[in-house]
């Protein structure tokens, strides 16, 4: 029973941050933006939020810089790809390449200058709420209110929106700071746990949530209990390593990479098909 | 050309901002970046040796290779992500060919290549194959693959192909017939790495063969306007499979030469990233493959000339990530103008 209560919190724990910066994609990618910068905007953020909690002591301020730096992240890529008209992908690894610097350099010259990285953050349980319940706010929002309509139109077609008085870049610009602001809260809720921010640590999570995104046929519940399927079998990985099932060893890597194989079995069109926004990465 | 402007005004103030929070003078860090990237010393005003040009061109030789395997797969249309996980399954098929297939020698590099190259494509393959037939986007597969080859080699080298009675994570090293190691005399000359070369000459093929053959021709014309292709009679999805197949492959003979010419053995961070860094160096080399070798260059010399500076002067040398991804923003905004949109 412990075990069990110990495996929904890890659930929890590893497939919140996924949930949230889901959620945030699916904003970027419904309204049209192909965004893999979600790795950049959470690493961003858990950055920002773990360095400037433990600097000034305060967690609101930290939570604060991290919305910021992850928004900051996204509108830097809103406007390569809206201003500019680069492509999507292009920008998006130029994003996540300078988070990278940005990010691993400053936390270098922090410890360099021996400076406090402990914080305290906010209780877990706020963010789990917030990936449990934002995914409900976001469904709703999408198919019931005109704001949610106006990003489904402008991510189905841009001209066609415009034609009829919806500016296309205007309804993206709000999508992708949307965006931010989820992403920032999935990256304050990466860097909770450690309760210090390291270099690169959100290592690769940013895809996993493109892939719960996808998985979930770009729909917000389907997309968070993807991200959660993938925080479980995160959870189970560590739990069942080197026992044995069936008579036979498996090795923890192999639960590892079920959720990425499951993923690609899920792409190749097996698991049902799904359709992305037809005007995704085309404007 | 405003827009260009602003953007260079953007990352030059990014990189003074990064200067002034870690409190190094500006020019202490362009002289040593300039001497770790020249070996020559501007206190002494002497040439001090070759071993930063060597260096240089150590850290390029994996970058070529891997920077025309994205290269390939952008000309059809295709980005792939996933060289990062091709390369490392090149470089485990070489390591299981070289430790225990049992030939040594030539017949043995040859071999270790060989499989390389088939692992490296085996791995595309699946992401190929869902794009063409099933239209999942090539991004998000590869980068699966990645995290899946990742788990894979972390388990192989913790597992099956663990150096026996070794604590540490990582092969046994291959034997010395077959390491293919850097030509020239460290003290006296610069050293090449035979990758270098092999993907220099590799880089100068692709020149030729996509201007200057009909499949290259068609190969390119798939990738740049499909549809047209179409009604000339061109299967574009064959091309893009084979294209991404192709990049695969490459992908893959980078991990085994530079698991025979550099690693000697797969360890745990056998590659620092250059699946990544290739796709700046690849977006970088523009219409030619010929590009890449320039690209690289700049690449591998950021690079160094980062690791060299934090050594003098503390600058932290994740800078070097930051400059690469402005270079990328900049080069695009300058060229790659909606040009790969489909």
């Amino acid at each position: 029973m412990n075990e069990l209560l110990d495996l929904v919190s890890a659930t929890a724990r590893l497939g919140g941050p996924l949930a949230l910066a889901a959620m945030g994609g699916l904003l970027s990618e419904r309204s049209g933006v192909v965004n893999i910068a979600l790795e950049g905007a959470m690493l961003a953020s858990a950055c920002a939020c773990g360095m400037v909690s433990a600097a000034t002591g305060s967690t609101a301020l930290g939570l604060f810089a991290g919305l910021v730096a992850a928004v900051i992240v996204c509108l830097l890529h809103a406007l390569a790809v809206l201003g500019f008209r680069i492509d999507h992908i292009v920008s998006g690894i130029a994003a996540n390449a300078v988070a990278f610097g940005v990010t691993g350099f400053a936390i270098k010259v922090a410890v360099q200058r021996g400076a406090e990285l402990k914080f305290t953050p906010l209780p877990q349980i706020v963010y789990i709420a917030c990936a449990l319940i934002l995914p409900v706010v976001i469904a709703f929002m999408i198919q019931r209110t005109v704001f949610g309509l106006r990003i489904n139109a402008v991510g189905n077609s841009g001209s066609k929106s415009a034609e009829m008085g919806v500016n296309p870049i205007r309804v993206r610009l709000v999508a992708l700071f949307g965006c931010g602001l989820l992403t920032g809260l999935a990256g304050a809720m990466l860097v909770s746990q450690p309760e210090h921010f390291t270099a690169n640590m959100t290592a690769g999570k940013g895809f996993i949530a493109l892939a719960a995104l996808i998985l979930g046929g770009w729909r917000p519940i389907p997309a968070m209990i993807a991200a959660f399927a993938f925080g479980l079998f995160d959870a189970l990985q560590i739990r069942l390593q080197g026992t044995p099932m069936l008579g036979v060893e498996v090795p923890s890597q192999f639960w590892a990479s079920l959720p990425y194989v499951i993923t690609l079995i899920a792409l190749a069109g097996f698991l049902g098909k799904s359709k992305p926004p037809a005007a995704l990465g085309r404007e | 050309m405003i827009r260009v402007a602003l953007l260079l005004s953007f990352c030059i103030g990014t990189l003074a901002l990064l200067l002034a929070v870690a409190g190094t003078s500006g020019f202490d860090v362009v002289r040593s970046f300039f001497e770790g990237i020249s070996g020559y010393s501007l206190e002494r005003s002497e040439f001090v040796g070759y071993g930063p040009i060597s260096e240089i061109l150590r850290r390029m030789a994996p970058l070529v290779i891997t920077g025309l395997a994205v290269f390939i797969a952008l000309q059809v249309g295709l980005f792939n992500i996933g060289a990062e996980g091709q390369l490392k399954v090149g470089g485990l098929a070489a390591v299981f060919v070289a430790l225990f297939v049992g030939v040594d020698g030539v017949v043995g590099v040859a071999l270790a290549v060989l499989a390389a190259i088939v692992a490296g494509m085996i791995w595309a393959i699946p992401a190929g194959a869902i794009k063409v037939w099933r239209g999942g986007h090539e991004v998000i597969t590869t980068i699966m693959l990645n995290n899946v080859a990742a788990h894979f080699a972390s388990y192989l080298i913790a597992g099956p192909l663990k150096k026996p009675g070794s604590s540490e994570a990582a092969s046994d090293f291959v034997s010395h017939s077959m390491r293919l190691s850097a030509i020239g005399d460290p003290g006296r000359t610069v050293t090449l790495q035979p990758a270098l070369i092999v993907g220099v000459l590799l880089c100068i093929v692709a020149a030729w063969w996509l201007v200057r053959t009909p499949s290259g021709f068609e190969l390119r014309a798939s990738g740049a306007n499909p549809i047209a292709s179409l009604f000339a009679g061109i299967s574009v999805r064959r091309f893009a499979f084979w294209g991404l197949a192709a990049s695969g492959g490459i992908a893959g003979l980078a991990g085994g030469m530079h698991l025979l010419g550099q690693e000697g053995r797969f360890a745990e961070g056998f590659s620092p990233g250059f699946g990544f860094d290739s796709l700046g160096v690849a977006l970088l080399a523009g219409r030619s493959p010929l590009g890449i070798i320039p690209a690289a260059l700049l690449f591998a010399a950021i690079d160094q000339g980062s690791l060299r500076t934090q050594v003098a002067t503390g600058l932290p040398k994740e800078i070097s990530a930051v400059i690469q991804g402005l270079i990328i923003l900049i080069v695009a905004v300058m060229r790659y103008r909606r040009s790969f949109a489909r």
